[in-house]
């Protein structure tokens, strides 16, 4: 039966080694099944999502652009999927090579001084980085510092990493037109602000144009500047968060830099910091030897957090990131950023016709926000019944009710890995679907009618939690 | 949109109905429609102290969560374990099945600085 | 000037040229007008130009190829050589429909990947026998982070209920602690570590037990300690960093007459032999999953589980799949009690946690049916097997002696007069100041006889 390798058992058994109390005393069902139905289960359970590879992913801030297949290859090599954490850095040395490699490439991409590649995830980033900035103020005595100020539309994992951290969240507003309000950014800021949070293009994708102002406001207060890379797609190769005044950043791998999603994860969220903060990135630090071609680890970090991680990362993310980076080059990242903001105005140029697209004043960056009230008012059809239409006809849906400044929005990032055949057939989509809006609303509000199951009731799962 | 007239509310579209020095409570008809479909309420325990306007109790939909202010200042008496085991009520019978709980007024002149059933219409209905 | 394909960009210059003049722009780079001329940056970012694929793979199999991988290894310590199914790689690792997916919020168009997680949860929930177990952390240290906050938060003291992120900030700092949690000092290091930094800005202090040194386990007494706050919190590992198994049925006793949570760290496989989290206790069960089945990856494919009796459930950090039905009455999936995460909860949620581990739950979820609990003993059995083999074998060497008395499961420590740092053991003087002649020495199911007499014969010949 076990013939993945060979089995073999003690001389002694457990129960003669180890008291009763601590042997378990009932074996548990684990729903065994033999590989052929395990195989089909799984080859059967996958055909049953919709991913990038099979069809269009607009989802506004999450950047679905295409993974190379270069690097799902090149990761089955043994020597890298073969390594443990705990060897010795001299084992070790083409991994810990690649590791250097990147963190310097999304230095340089980003403007930073120094990157930190532990963090799993952005949300895992943010609260590194938060924590970086706590260590830093405590140094220089200024343990007053307990705000972040986070703009109305920021996503839920800034304040909620602002919280972890155990900092006090003050919100930042939003003006007329879609941007940070300077003025009421003014008046939060104040000698008690540690971070300032923010996201360029932000989460309206739109480009804060008075970022140096905002910048300069913070850095006077006496506070920092944190960029939220979610949206780093729109702007790479081309501007730099650090030339922006940020002194903190994170970038999520899973987004702009092309890992797969892996159905909602793993991904990874590397952080990099500029000069006065280094410092007090997590240990260990990644360092090179004397001769600048090797590589170890050093635990000699004074002023550090300390650890923020069980190894180093999620390596196997972090190599595809430098993989990437490698199949790109100069050329390749300011094609992604320029094909990407245009793809997502070409839409939107298009979809204006169809829905409105409140915060819209001229070119958007790589996403834009519309809104469907004006089907929820005419026709009784929200954007949720939009998403689910859309999902109905092989394409996967733009992100919805995000921001939550505007009312039954619809999130679009094409990406700049589509053609624009996919874009036009995207806009036939919405025209197809807003007419039925009209001419049949239940069919929207009825919808999915062709997926696996139909509309599932998000309602009775809550009410009554089955979770095993 | 008409509210019972025997109970007083709150801005934060909490109602109150008040017997001598004990009062009932839930939230309005306005609140559960904006809520949408009521997936859980978390009440507070009996027993506990509060201040009025105090953080009491929070009430979820599929995609909203949001707290329950006490309206007068008392001691928790009673909670309604029907809204628990069927928060649904709380949509379809805010005012009267889908109460959340009752509480011994410590000061009973708090609930008159409260908002009459007007008063209150005219709130929800600017905030609609 | 380029041509299409470049960073992956299908479009040629004359298509980009085309599409922007249709939505009335001169040219592409109209696009960014409205960003201040001043930032744009002109230098090349990376300073390099792009490569070819074939030159990439190149250059990466260069990089793997300086991976010492040349004898058999005996390193453990949460990360583990275990047998990755070819079938699981297959199915689900290498499987687009699964990784090239997005996060299932859109429950109809990803029924494949909550099913997926929901046989996770189940088989977690039955290895530990707890009620809820999440659709996943990040690995087995943050995991343990999160149960003792996602303690902290449900704890009866008043600066950890409901409100949990006014609780954390509540003007309180460092020096004024709301509570207390009591950890083991034979909890892996990096774990308490990563503890440390997890909790360092917030008012919960941390107290380290030590272990017997001779019988390198936490002694349950040794958790009766005089703290300055209440105990909300006691964290103890089984098999411990010795992989010595530990009386955690007693260690919970402590906890419960404290009244406090028992957070228990456990290792997948060794569930299949040892009591289990529910059987001894614990409040809260997290590990490292790696050691489902999962490549190594230098550690970066771990996924931290976490799992946790009924009463945690509103406060449970992370994703969680549920069951219910769709519109035609069919069993349907969808991720559920949302309202516990931060794009909901924001700076009231237990954790900040979005983007988890997806992939690699699936993964160990899968692992746990195609072994079924007879496979993962035979996991446990075959690694003890190779454990006793190396103590028989060593027995009659002077110089090399198991350092404690108590019953190792498939990793043990030893003392050695002669340096053995350059065998591939884990020195443990990297993990225990003092302890620089002890090292760690692992087996898993993948040593065969014949490596393990290798080591013993190394060992003999220092």
């Amino acid at each position: 039966m076990t013939y993945w390798f060979d089995r073999a058992r003690p001389r002694r058994p457990f129960s003669d080694c180890l008291p009763p109390d601590l042997l378990r005393r009932n074996s548990a069902d684990l729903m065994s099944l033999p590989e052929n139905d395990l195989v089909r289960h799984h080859i059967t359970l996958s055909r049953q999502n919709l991913c990038v590879d099979s069809c269009f992913y607009p989802l506004g801030s999450c950047t679905m652009k295409y993974s190379p297949k270069a690097s799902e290859i090149i990761v089955t090599d043994r020597g890298l999927s073969d390594a443990h954490p705990w060897q010795p850095d001299s084992e070790v040395q083409g991994i810990l090579a690649i590791l250097a490699e990147l963190q310097h490439d999304l230095a340089a991409i980003t403007g930073m001084d120094a990157f930190c590649l532990y963090p799993a995830a952005g949300a895992h980033g943010e609260f590194c980085a938060l924590k970086t900035a706590r260590r830093y103020f405590h140094k220089r005595g200024d343990d007053r510092r307990t705000e972040v100020l986070v703009p109305e539309n920021a996503h839920g994992t800034n304040p909620a990493s602002a919280a972890m951290s155990g900092l006090k969240v003050l919100v930042v507003k939003m003006n007329a037109a879609g941007r940070v309000d300077l003025a009421d950014l003014r008046a939060k800021l104040s000698d008690r602000t540690a971070v300032l949070m923010l996201t360029n293009p932000n989460t309206l994708g739109l480009f804060e144009t008075e970022i140096l102002d905002v910048a300069r406001a913070v850095h006077a207060a006496g506070g920092l500047l944190y960029y939220d890379g979610a949206n780093l797609n729109a702007i790479l190769g081309r501007v730099r968060p650090g030339d922006m005044g940020f002194d903190m950043v994170h970038v999520n791998l899973h987004k702009t830099f092309s890992i797969p999603h892996g159905g909602g994860g793993p991904g990874a969220g590397p952080i990099g910091v500029k000069k006065h903060l280094v410092p007090f990135l997590p240990s260990p630090f990644l360092i090179a030897g004397s001769d600048g071609s090797s590589w170890s680890w050093t635990d000699d970090c004074p002023d550090s957090i300390g650890r923020f991680h069980g190894a180093f990362g999620n390596v196997l993310n972090l190599i595809k990131g430098w993989i990437y980076l490698r199949l790109l080059g100069d050329e390749g990242i300011r094609r992604v950023s320029l094909a990407a903001v245009l793809n997502a105005n070409y839409l939107q140029e298009k979809i204006k016709p169809l829905l409105p697209v409140p915060y819209s004043d001229g070119p958007c960056m790589h996403e834009f926000v519309a809104s469907a009230l004006p089907l929820k008012e005419k026709f009784g059809v929200s954007a949720m019944d939009v998403a689910k239409r859309i999902l109905d006809e092989g394409f996967y849906a733009p992100t919805v009710y995000f921001p939550l400044l505007v009312r039954e929005a619809l999130m679009i990032e094409p990406t700049e890995t589509e053609r624009r055949e996919t874009l036009d057939r995207f806009v036939e989509l919405m025209k197809t679907v807003i007419q039925e809006a009209a001419d049949n609303p239940d069919r929207l509000r009825q919808a999915p009618f062709s997926l696996p199951v139909r509309r599932v009731d998000e309602v009775r799962a809550a009410r009554n939690p089955i979770l095993k | 949109m008409s509210v019972p007239d025997n109970l007083r509310y709150t801005k934060d579209h909490e109602w109150i109905r008040v017997d001598s020095s004990t009062g009932r409570v839930g939230i309005t008809q306005f609140a559960a429609d904006q809520l949408g479909d009521i997936v859980y309420v978390d009440l507070p325990a009996v027993g506990i102290e509060v201040k009025q306007f105090d953080v009491i109790a929070s009430i979820e939909s599929v995609k909203a969560v949001s707290d329950i202010y006490a309206p007068v200042s008392g001691k928790v008496t009673v909670v309604n374990a029907t809204v628990v085991s069927k928060p649904e009520i709380v949509n379809s019978d805010p005012f009267g099945a889908g109460w959340m709980f009752e509480i011994a007024l410590s000061n009973p002149s708090e609930s008159a600085a409260l908002l009459s059933p007007a008063d209150y219409e005219s709130h929800a209905r600017s905030h609609s | 000037m380029k041509s299409a394909g470049t960073g992956f960009v299908p479009h040629s210059d004359e298509e980009m040229l085309s599409m922007a003049r249709h939505i009335g722009l001169d040219r592409p780079e109209d696009v960014f007008s409205k960003i201040p001329p001043d930032l744009l940056v002109d230098q090349p970012p990376l300073g390099r130009s792009q490569m070819s694929q074939d030159a990439v793979l190149r250059l990466a199999a260069g990089r793997a190829a300086r991976t010492r991988l040349d004898r058999p290894s005996f390193l453990g310590a949460g990360f583990y050589d275990r047998f990755v199914p070819p079938a699981l790689i297959e199915s689900i690792l290498r499987r687009t429909d699964y990784y090239s997916a997005y996060t299932p919020y859109q429950a109809e168009a990803s029924q494949g990947l909550l099913r997926g997680l929901f046989e996770y949860q189940q088989g977690i929930c039955a290895l530990t026998g707890l009620d809820v177990a999440n659709a996943s952390l990040y690995d087995g240290a943050t995991a343990l982070a999160e149960a003792v906050l996602c303690v902290f938060s449900l704890s009866d003291h008043p600066a950890g209920v409901r409100d949990a992120g006014a609780a954390r900030t509540g003007g309180r700092g460092a020096a004024d602690p709301a509570g207390t949690v009591l950890v083991s000092s034979a909890v892996h290091p990096y774990y308490r570590a990563v503890l440390k930094t997890y909790l360092a800005d917030i008012p919960i202090r941390i107290v380290e037990v030590p272990f017997c040194s001779e019988a390198g386990q936490t002694l349950p007494a040794a958790f009766r300690v005089k703290t300055e706050s209440p105990v909300v919190a006691i964290v103890a590992q089984n098999p411990n960093l010795f992989g010595i198994v530990e009386d955690m049925k007693s260690i919970a006793g402590v906890a419960a007459d404290l009244g406090a949570g028992f957070v228990h760290v456990f290792e997948p496989t060794s569930l299949s032999i040892l009591a289990s989290p529910a059987e001894v206790g614990a409040d809260i069960a997290v590990a490292e999953g790696q050691s489902l089945g999962l490549p190594l990856y230098y550690g970066g494919l771990a996924l931290g589980v976490f799992a946790a009796g009924e009463k945690y459930l509103r406060r449970m950090p992370g994703r969680i799949v549920g069951q219910s039905v769709d519109a035609d009455g069919l069993q349907a999936y969808c991720l559920t009690l949302q309202t516990r995460e931060q794009h909901i909860r924001r700076e009231k949620a237990t954790s900040n946690i979005c983007t988890n581990h997806t992939l690699c739950a699936i993964f160990a979820g899968a692992y746990l049916r195609l072994l079924g609990f007879d496979g993962l003993q035979s996991v446990v059995e075959t690694a003890a097997a190779r454990l006793e083999q190396f103590v028989d074998g060593i027995r009659d060497c002077s110089f090399v002696k198991p350092l404690f008395r108590s019953t190792a499961l498939f990793e043990i420590a030893v003392r050695s007069d002669k340096p053995m740092d350059h065998l591939p053991v884990l020195p443990l003087g990297r993990f225990y100041p003092g302890m620089d002649r002890s090292y760690l020495v692992s087996f898993t199911e993948r040593r065969t006889p014949q490596d393990v007499d290798w080591l013993i014969r190394e060992i003999k010949s220092l």
